[in-house]
């Protein structure tokens, strides 16, 4: 007895992606999205712009449909009798085969040509019934990418043992799969707020779901299309993704490698990935050839040597900031996903067991923070090494020349002899 | 036919190649036999960055040296620094291997070997590991666990890890040198080794070596290295603030050394400084140099006091600042590092524990690193293999020779030649019959030449294979 809500929503045919979130943690990840999107609408709408139409069709469905009707997002499914799934991905499963036809009517009447399904595994809805949903859209021939979320593991084995089959379940079942340990969230982010910290998940998926459609919607000057896209992401199995921001005057390879090493990667290499989507988006300015050079130089060197498919263009919102997207795939190993997350959890217990605190975390603290310690324990400072170097210390630390004796060097040129307005001239 | 067995030790830093040859005498020091020196290309703050260059100058310092004692080098101890050097804690554990239930040295050796493999981040290498503490059974603060009974042994370590690709450079740079690395030492650990005494290790100190390129440090406490670090700033950057004043470069070095560490020791002298295109001489006064000077020395005592702030040892190091390296040289260095950070200061300028006969000019900063590189070779038990040449003359007469036999090449030329051979990989059928003791050596050969031997002698061949890789680690 399927219930759909709003069947009526407006159906775009420029968008020949759709994102589809699942049960709690995937709704959260496409209202993030979508409401960006809305955001984004309004501030140029204020501004006098055109609002761009939208390229991505956003789907959120669940088993309950009270979470659906908090949602914003105008396509909403109700899988089954809309009464939830009760932490059981076998319930999931079920009310998700209850609907999915008209799921997939969906995709056909949007034309989707490459679906997201994303979800939070490790409870009902989301480990139960993406893998269905994705199963279908493979079936229709759309390339199917899942982006999902790994339980922490202090949720207890029964959260992480289901999340683990999911993923399983949904890895037979998508071209590519994108998997984000909560773990590494709790890594990087976990001095935020929850909610904050949860946002970075939704991130993930919006950058991804932005990098893929600024490939293939964007107007850069080198150019890719969906064709390009299906070519790297098709079967590709567990895939690694990174997404890297670079301040103005900082090297978008410095940012590259930066972002390799994140923790999102959950500590793998990138190295042995067989092919690459490399996607660099420009601000203002844009790079210069030798900096893409080393962006693809740099790539080919990590994986020792890997098929590159890239695209670049401009995105004047990030304002002097450049940003590279890489996904990465078709690799041979299996990705290690749970391992580490595993070890980490184990490592954490046995701290506590002791009562003793880790001083050094694994991750390089971001580049501007001051790490403040307790009293006791002296500041520690990150030092700006490059810009050290790149101004003599003279300099920035004022220091004041002595002028008492000059010996009559007047020349053409600058005057060595202790003149401070002179030694200063730069 | 004899077999000269060396010690060679290579520290490629940002200004200098050195390579020395040594031999461990009977009383457990290390006599210096000889050593090179010549200018460096192609690093850049400790780091390869033109891997054409480098490969030439550690190639010009390790045939300086195979000429003058008339070897043949195909292994050596190997020096690293470079920006992307980090150290952190972490732990591991092994379970007691023997059913006594008692700790013993090989579990230790167990526990350090599978350190040695443990996961790092994202294209890391371990370069050195120092086991800070053990725990045995959850007991904690054990210094000595042997002989303890328990089953589980754990321990916090000090991992120091350099990029893969930091790594991958150096060792491509060897492999074109035709030198293969037996091991890596950390520049400040190689610096430690050389100046630090014993009781100093024991007190808490850190060594500072001040090169042209970085600044490297090591932390010791308790006789353990307890932090390793690599600062990007180095004597180059104080010829680059002279310059900025309008000084030639080739001027600024010599200029240099005229200045002292603390501009308020300096006088008003006009040091004059020549000058190309301009019609008069130029001068500047050895207070405003000192400023110059003084000024970047601050850098490096803030990053250096940044440094001890993060390994958590700034308030415990008894035995103070031990200053050392080639930008070590300022006159009031000493007290301008006391007075800046309230420790104690020494300048340690030649190594305590090796032998230079009547070579004293070896007791020089510029020599200490390649010194500590290979005291702390032998102290890892790491051997490199060395070959006289004249054994290579034996084989020459059956082998198809690449120059005519009328010739008379002299021994320089020889070397040459053989080099030739063997770095470039031209293959020659050899059809000598070689005695076992031998097998090692002329695996090496073989391993440049893709030759044709059979390696007699396999417990010398896995012998070799363990050496190779990852520098030691500190045995307690």
């Amino acid at each position: 007895m399927e219930k759909l809500i709003d069947f009526d929503a407006p159906v775009s045919s420029n968008s020949i992606i759709t994102v589809i979130g699942v049960g709690g943690g995937g709704n959260n990840a496409v209202n993030h999205m979508f409401n960006l999107k809305v955001a984004d609408d309004k501030i140029r709408e204020d501004r006098g712009e055109e609002v761009e139409t939208d390229v991505v069709t956003y789907i959120v469905c669940n088993t309950d449909r009270q979470a659906l009707e908090h949602s914003r997002v105008p396509l909403k499914i109700c899988l089954g009798s809309g009464l939830g799934a009760g932490n059981n991905p076998e319930k999931g499963r079920e009310e998700a085969e209850k609907s999915i036809n008209d799921i997939v009517s969906h995709f056909r009447a949007n034309n989707t040509e490459m679906l997201f399904v994303t979800a939070g595994m490790g409870g009902g809805t989301g480990t139960g019934a993406a893998p269905v949903i994705a199963a279908a859209a493979k079936k229709e021939g759309i390339l199917t990418v899942g982006v999902v979320t790994m339980p922490l593991r202090a949720e207890g084995p029964k959260r992480c043992g289901q999340a683990e089959r999911g993923i399983e379940e949904l890895k037979k079942n998508v071209d590519a799969l994108l998997i984000i340990n909560n773990e590494n969230i709790r890594e990087m982010y976990g001095s935020l707020a929850y909610s904050e910290a949860f946002k970075k998940a939704d991130e993930v998926l919006a950058t991804a779901v932005k990098s893929i459609t600024s490939i293939i919607y964007g107007h850069g000057y080198v150019n890719a299309d969906m064709e390009d896209v299906k070519s790297i992401m098709r079967d590709s199995g567990v895939s690694l993704m990174c997404m890297a921001v670079s301040p103005g005057n900082e090297s978008i390879k410095k940012a590259m490698i930066d972002s390799l090493e994140s923790p999102l990667l959950n500590h793998n290499d990138i190295g042995g990935a067989q092919k690459i989507l490399a996607y660099i988006s420009c601000g203002r300015d844009e790079i210069t050839l030798n900096e893409l050079h080393s962006v693809m130089e740099e790539l080919q060197f990590m994986t020792g040597g890997t098929d590159i498919i890239w695209g670049a263009g401009r995105d004047e919102s990030l304002g002097d900031q450049n940003s590279v997207t890489i996904i990465a795939t078709g690799f041979n190993k299996e990705v290690d996903l749970k391992t580490d997350a595993a070890k980490e959890a184990e490592r954490r217990m046995e701290e506590l067991k002791r009562q003793r605190e880790q001083k050094d975390k694994l991750p390089e603290e971001p580049k501007t923070e001051v790490i403040a310690t307790s009293p006791s324990r002296p500041a520690i400072v990150d030092i700006d090494y490059e810009d050290w170097e790149s101004r003599p210390a003279f300099i920035r630390r004022k220091m004041v020349f002595d002028n008492t004796r000059t010996e009559s060097t007047k020349t053409s040129g600058k005057d060595v002899s202790g003149s401070n307005a002179e030694l200063f001239k730069h | 036919m004899n077999t000269e067995n060396y010690i060679i030790a290579i520290d490629a830093g940002t200004a200098n190649v050195v390579a020395l040859a040594g031999r461990p005498t009977e009383d457990g020091r290390i006599e210096l036999v000889t050593g090179a020196m010549c200018a460096s290309e192609g690093f850049m703050r400790g780091d390869i960055k033109n891997i054409e260059s480098s490969t030439k100058a550690i190639k010009q310092a390790i045939t300086d040296l195979e000429t003058e004692l008339g070897i043949e080098i195909s292994e050596a101890v190997v020096g690293m620094s470079g920006p992307s050097i980090k150290c952190r804690k972490q732990s591991g554990y092994v379970f007691v291997e023997n059913n006594e239930g008692e700790v013993k040295e090989a579990d230790l050796q167990l526990l350090n070997k599978s350190m040695l493999n443990a996961q790092v981040g994202v294209g890391e290498s371990i370069i050195h590991i120092s086991a800070q503490n053990y725990s045995v059974d959850g007991e904690r603060d054990i210094r000595q666990p042997v002989g303890m009974m328990g089953k589980k042994l754990e321990a916090e370590f000090n991992i120091v890890t350099n990029d893969k690709a930091a790594v991958g450079r150096i060792e491509k740079c060897l492999h074109r040198v035709g030198v293969r690395a037996v091991g890596y030492v950390l520049n400040g650990v190689a610096a430690a080794e050389a100046v630090l005494s014993e009781d100093e290790k024991e007190l808490g100190v850190v060594v500072v070596d001040i090169g042209a390129g970085t600044t490297d440090l090591a932390v010791y406490h308790d006789n353990i290295v307890r932090y390793v670090s690599v600062i990007p700033i180095g004597g180059d950057l104080i010829n680059k603030d002279i310059r900025q004043a309008g000084i030639l470069e080739r001027c600024a070095e010599d200029l240099k050394l005229r200045g002292v560490a603390m501009a308020e020791y300096a006088s008003t002298q006009i040091l004059p400084v020549s000058t190309v295109g301009y019609s008069s001489k130029k001068g500047i006064s050895q207070k405003n140099l000192s400023m110059i000077i003084e000024a970047r020395l601050m850098d490096i005592i803030e990053a250096v006091q940044n440094e001890l702030n993060k390994s958590g040892y700034a308030k415990l190091l008894e035995g103070g600042i031990v200053l050392t390296g080639g930008s070590a040289r300022f006159d009031k260095i000493d007290e301008l590092f006391s007075k800046s950070m309230k420790m104690p200061v020494r300048i340690a300028s030649s190594s305590c524990g090796i032998d230079v006969g009547e070579n004293n000019f070896y007791n020089d900063l510029s020599y200490i690193p390649a010194m500590g590189i290979m005291i702390k070779g032998v102290k890892d038990g790491l051997v490199t293999y060395t070959k006289a040449v004249e054994q290579l003359e034996i084989k020459k007469e059956e082998v198809k020779v690449v120059v005519s036999k009328e010739e008379e090449p002299d021994e320089e030329y020889q070397n040459d030649e053989t080099q030739e051979e063997e770095t470039y990989d031209e293959p020659t059928k050899k059809t000598v019959d070689v005695p076992k003791k031998f097998g090692s050596f002329i695996k090496n050969f073989i391993d440049k030449v893709n030759g044709l031997f059979e390696v007699v002698d396999e417990d010398k061949k896995s012998e070799s294979r363990n050496r190779k890789g990852n520098s030691g680690y500190d045995d307690l």
